[in-house]
């Protein structure tokens, strides 16, 4: 009896292992969030007790729960959605959470092109940062000889406050946050302002991507997360003090930073065909100076989600 | 050149004492033996005589000025070096010349570009053998020097070397646990166990001096004479002197 | 003597084809070449890579890192260890250093390297101190054990001094000093490529694998280890036939002059 008790419970224990793998019917979503913006706009998801909220330090922990399989969505910078797709991860675009919220912070007045040319941190290669700025100047046709490479955003901006780094391109809210620990520090450059000036639409920063066998299996689910990822935004842009104080309880970001970040994140909700052409149009632009960052290729069609 | 002189020379280790009361001379231009059991005791004497070890009591006197050399037990050479490496480690360019000429009196000719891991431990004695002879030192101190090199090379190699000592004038001080080599070789002897007291001695060597071959009647009741003085040394019985 | 060489020679080839299968089924079983890419992709790779922009100044700002770091801890660590082994005092003094930098984390080591070097000095440093405390304990263990039977004959034949340092002592330390080369040299190499992962210099090897990384290119990633490993055979082989020529005494051969 004793052994059948046993192994029963044991099957019980190893299904529920498999279906939560699998991501059968009844588990609620994973979502991987990254810190920072791309996670910001989630920030009454993590409140709501519908879904399973991870929170990654890079996008590193994203792809992996992705490819694997152990996350429903999660929350990526849109070069790296681009990416990840390109390298056959099975995910598709499902919104755009917020639109580009980089600036250049220095307690110089050096301006962009000059301040590439002679010093200026990036936080990380392949971020948006990155795929950005590298955007700016080969359009301009301008020297990168300044750029350096750093670890992470909070390693930059901890760089960047301690006088190591000269300028620094950072994405809210670690601008903000490194604003409020120097008063010598201030935004030199408006990255959405250069881009516009140059090529002539505003780019999205953020976005959600699902994976396809969620929307393919659960799609009311989805359709459930897409209607509550809405919502959040919205509810971010209207209360940045509520924002912060779930922002700093989960995404390590210092809270009365956030607060002054929020305005400056560009907030906006974006899906189905209005998120496709606004990607679309970026992904274009950036095929056309750094291909690799994207994986080399345009995403093929299905990569965009249409209910 | 005086004699070297050894009086009331003790040493101790860890408390336990290897030999005391060790009063022996060595005659000028002779070779004189140590015989006894394998044991610390003689080595340590050696080691004292060229200054390797300090003595806890006793002096010993050598003639002013005047060094050792020493032929230690082990081959001792240097497995890096060749042959002649090893003889210009240790000597200048003469001693060289002169350890060369040795070698081929001890039968090496030829083997000055041999690696010491290619030789025979006999070989490699012998090699350490010339290395000593060669030195200019006035006195040499042989520590067992002959284990490992067999009978029948002995009888050629000893009445040899007691030749060339003789002819440089050197004072020799034979250390061995082999009556063999006392009949050999030395013209003295003093008889040492390994019980940390003294010795006896010094004894004479009886056979015609100058001829030491083993055919010689003489030679054989000579041997057996040393092997049972030994004999009573290693039951831990008195020597001869009834000490 | 040559049957065996090529025998063992035979053995090894047989040892890699074999990795190489494994390698190529774990590929095909897995099917996804963003996790495990196969070996003609990886080697596909490693072309495009060395024809790649930049391939051989970033080869070249790794190896003169790698080149620094050990000159260094191999400078030192002679010097550090044969003061520690030629002196009791000094031993004793300096074995609980070479003990605690032997237990610091490269982690920690790097993360306060970043803060306090430029970031191309980083991998210099870290390499530095971490082989250091290795090639100094080896060679103040090989001076300890220089043989004393030796030692008592150079005393009692009075060589000078600097016969028994080129004729004694360099060649007893020799076997010490071999094997603290190639071990200095083979973790300078993976300390150098992982502190440029993280404190990222401009140019170097560490940095196109962190691209590699970033921008999910494993065959790239494959091809970088191969290169490095490759990288490492070579010196092994060079370190190999060094050590033979110079150990051949060990062989008891005859050898006319």
């Amino acid at each position: 009896m004793k052994r059948l008790t046993i192994a029963i419970l044991a099957s019980v224990i190893l299904l529920s292992q498999l279906s939560g793998a699998a991501g059968l019917a009844a588990s609620k979503p994973r979502i991987v969030a990254l810190n920072g913006v791309t996670g910001l706009g989630l920030a009454q998801l993590f409140g709501s007790g519908a879904y399973e909220m991870e929170v990654g330090k890079a996008a590193d922990v994203a792809i992996a729960r992705l490819t694997t399989g152990a996350a429903e969505a999660a929350a990526l910078p849109v070069s790296t959605a681009a990416l990840i797709r390109n390298k056959g991860v099975p995910v598709v675009m499902a919104a755009i959470t917020n639109y580009g919220s980089l600036y250049v912070v220095s307690k110089g007045n050096k301006g962009l092109y000059d301040q590439a040319a002679s010093s200026i941190g990036v936080p990380g290669k392949g971020t948006m940062p990155d795929v950005v700025l590298a955007m700016l100047l080969a359009d301009k046709k301008a020297s990168s000889a300044g750029v350096q490479y750093y670890a992470s955003p909070v390693e930059l901006a901890n760089l960047l406050a301690a006088g190591k780094v000269e300028a620094a391109i950072l994405p809210e809210p670690w601008v903000s946050q490194v604003l409020a620990s120097d008063a010598a520090l201030k935004i030199t450059s408006d990255i959405q302002a250069e881009w516009k000036a140059l090529f002539g639409f505003d780019y999205p920063l953020s976005c959600v991507v699902m994976s396809e066998s969620f929307v393919k299996e659960r799609p009311e689910d989805a359709k459930k997360m897409l209607a509550d990822i809405k919502a959040s935004v919205a509810w971010v842009k209207a209360n940045p003090e509520k924002a912060s104080a779930i922002a700093e309880a989960n995404l390590s970001m210092g809270s009365a930073a956030t607060v002054a970040a929020v305005p400056r994140c560009n907030f906006e909700y974006l899906d189905g065909s209005k998120a496709k052409s606004a990607t679309a149009q970026f992904y274009g632009k950036v095929l056309q100076s750094v291909p690799a960052m994207i994986g080399g290729k345009l995403p093929d069609e299905a990569f965009y989600l249409n209910f | 050149m005086e004699d070297v002189i050894v009086r009331g020379l003790g040493k101790s280790f860890d408390g336990k004492p290897v030999f005391s009361g060790i009063d022996m001379t060595f005659l000028n231009g002779e070779v004189t033996a140590v015989l006894g059991p394998s044991g610390r005791g003689k080595t340590t004497l050696i080691r004292v005589l060229c200054g390797l070890e300090r003595q806890d009591e006793g002096e010993v006197r050598m003639p002013k000025g005047i060094g050792c050399s020493v032929v230690f037990q082990e081959p001792r050479l240097l497995p890096w070096l060749t042959v002649e490496g090893n003889l210009r480690y240790c000597m200048d360019g003469e001693g060289v010349g002169r350890a060369l000429k040795m070698l081929a009196g001890l039968g090496l000719e030829g083997f000055e570009g041999r690696y010491p891991a290619g030789l025979s431990g006999g070989e490699q004695q012998r090699v350490n053998l010339a290395r000593a002879l060669a030195s200019r030192e006035k006195v040499l101190l042989m520590d067992e020097p002959f284990s490992s090199i067999g009978l029948g090379m002995k009888a050629e190699l000893l009445p040899f070397l007691r030749e060339r000592t003789a002819s440089e004038g050197k004072t020799v001080v034979l250390v061995t646990h082999s009556p063999m080599d006392v009949a050999l070789m030395a013209d003295r002897f003093y008889l040492m166990s390994d019980d940390g007291r003294g010795a006896d001695g010094p004894f004479e060597v009886e056979i015609v001096k100058g001829g030491r071959r083993l055919d010689d009647d003489g030679f054989g009741r000579e041997v057996h004479k040393l092997m049972k003085l030994m004999a009573s040394l290693g039951k831990g019985g008195h020597g001869p002197d009834g000490r | 003597m040559r049957r065996s060489t090529l025998t063992s020679s035979a053995y090894a080839a047989i040892g890699v084809a074999a990795l190489i299968a494994v390698w190529q089924a774990g590929s095909m079983l897995i099917g996804n070449s963003l996790l495990l890419p196969s070996p003609a992709e990886a080697l596909r790779a490693l072309g495009t890579l060395v024809r790649s922009r930049g391939f051989f100044s970033d080869l070249w700002a790794s190896t003169a890192r790698v080149l620094k770091g050990f000159a260094l801890s191999y400078a030192l660590g002679l010097a550090f260890g044969a003061a520690s082994g030629m002196m009791r005092p000094v031993r004793y003094m300096l074995s609980p250093l070479f003990a605690a930098l032997r237990t610091i984390p490269f982690i920690s080591l790097s993360v306060l390297a970043i803060i306090w070097f430029p970031s191309g000095t980083v991998p210099v440093f870290v390499a530095f101190l971490m082989a250091f405390p290795i090639v100094a304990s080896d060679v103040s263990e090989g001076m300890v054990s220089v043989d004393p039977l030796l030692i008592e004959l150079t005393k009692v034949y009075k060589v000078p001094l600097r016969k028994a340092v080129t004729g004694l002592y360099l060649p007893s330390l020799a076997p010490h000093l071999v094997s603290a080369f190639s071990q200095a040299l083979g973790m300078s190499w993976k300390i150098v490529v992982s502190a440029e992962v993280l404190s990222m210099p401009s140019r170097g090897i560490g940095g196109r694998m962190d691209s590699a990384r970033s921008f999910l290119e494993t065959p790239e990633l494959f091809a970088w280890t191969l290169l490095l490993v490759a990288l490492g055979f070579a010196a092994d082989a060079a370190l190999g036939a060094i050590r033979a020529r110079a150990f051949r005494w060990r062989e008891g051969r005859l050898w006319r002059m």
